[in-house]
């Protein structure tokens, strides 16, 4: 909240917080004044009495500051909750320690992001996860074909007809063919 | 703000995220929001208190010994009822 000077700005935060909330609910400024002049916070302070021409003033300056906190911290909420959504799109337990203490992190980088950069920055975070998936994908099956080709080669190797057709008479291209029939064959 | 309610509603508001203490203390301590500004030990007691007496904070352990604070439920339950108070830049 920005620093005022206003007898309400000078108001311990409980009671200040108070006043706002009945000034949310559309109490009575009257109210709000008995309210604070019973206590001795500003007397306290030797600040003359609330009046509603304070309470007026307040209003249209530091409620909207007031206002403008809740809707803070309602954001903030829900980017503490995306955060860990992000966390754990990202492959990590969200029941974890280090994934709450890494949701915490992007939720402070998040809130920092101006509005307009905060979503993109999200998003791009999000398929950043999406391109790594697809990059192991793309791993995980050449990796699969690069042995399902070894057992192959390996089985070809280990019939004797292969060393005969390599031998042999023929050009490459017929030699080829002959490999690849008895690859078929020892597939089956 | 007193301390205690500050690091509440640090913690609540970004439920459930953890955070160490030196950076509560100086996010803490850069919003404006404290009476007084806080140092590691009222910050660690105001955490303390918040854990064991109120159950509304909790330390969490992580595998390398890192210790961090989090909110519970009940401490967000409490944030709620004092209408969310807003403690961040």
């Amino acid at each position: 909240m920005a620093a005022r000077r206003s007898k309400i700005a000078r108001l311990p935060w409980e009671l200040r917080n108070r006043v706002c909330e009945m000034i949310a609910d559309g109490r009575p400024a009257r109210e709000i004044c008995d309210l604070v002049n019973d206590s001795d916070a500003l007397a306290s302070q030797g600040v003359a009495p609330l009046t509603e021409q304070n309470v007026s003033e307040w209003r249209a300056g530091g409620q909207k500051d007031w206002e403008r906190d809740r809707a803070s911290a309602d954001r903030l909420s829900r980017l503490s909750e995306a955060s860990l959504h992000l966390v754990a799109a990202a492959g990590g337990d969200p029941a974890t320690v280090g994934s709450r203490l890494l949701a915490g992190r992007l939720t402070e980088m998040l809130d920092r992001a101006a509005d307009e950069d905060a979503l993109p920055l999200a998003k791009a975070l999000a398929a950043l996860r999406g391109a790594e998936t697809a990059a192991e994908k793309v791993k995980l099956e050449r990796e699969r074909f690069r042995r399902d080709a070894a057992e192959i080669v390996l089985k070809v190797l280990e019939d004797r007809r292969a060393a005969g057709i390599a031998e042999g008479s023929g050009t490459r291209e017929e030699k080829t063919r002959a490999i690849l029939a008895l690859m078929d064959e020892v597939e089956k | 703000m007193k301390l205690q309610t500050a690091v509440r509603a640090f913690l609540a508001a970004r439920f459930p995220c953890a955070f160490e203490e030196p950076i509560l203390l100086t996010r803490i301590n850069r919003s404006g929001v404290l009476d007084d500004p806080a140092t590691p030990e009222t910050l660690h007691r105001a955490l303390v208190t918040l854990a064991s007496r109120f159950r509304e904070a909790e330390v969490l352990t992580d595998n390398d010994g890192t210790q961090a604070w989090s909110a519970t439920p009940l401490g967000v339950s409490t944030w709620t009822q004092q209408d969310k108070p807003y403690v961040g830049d």
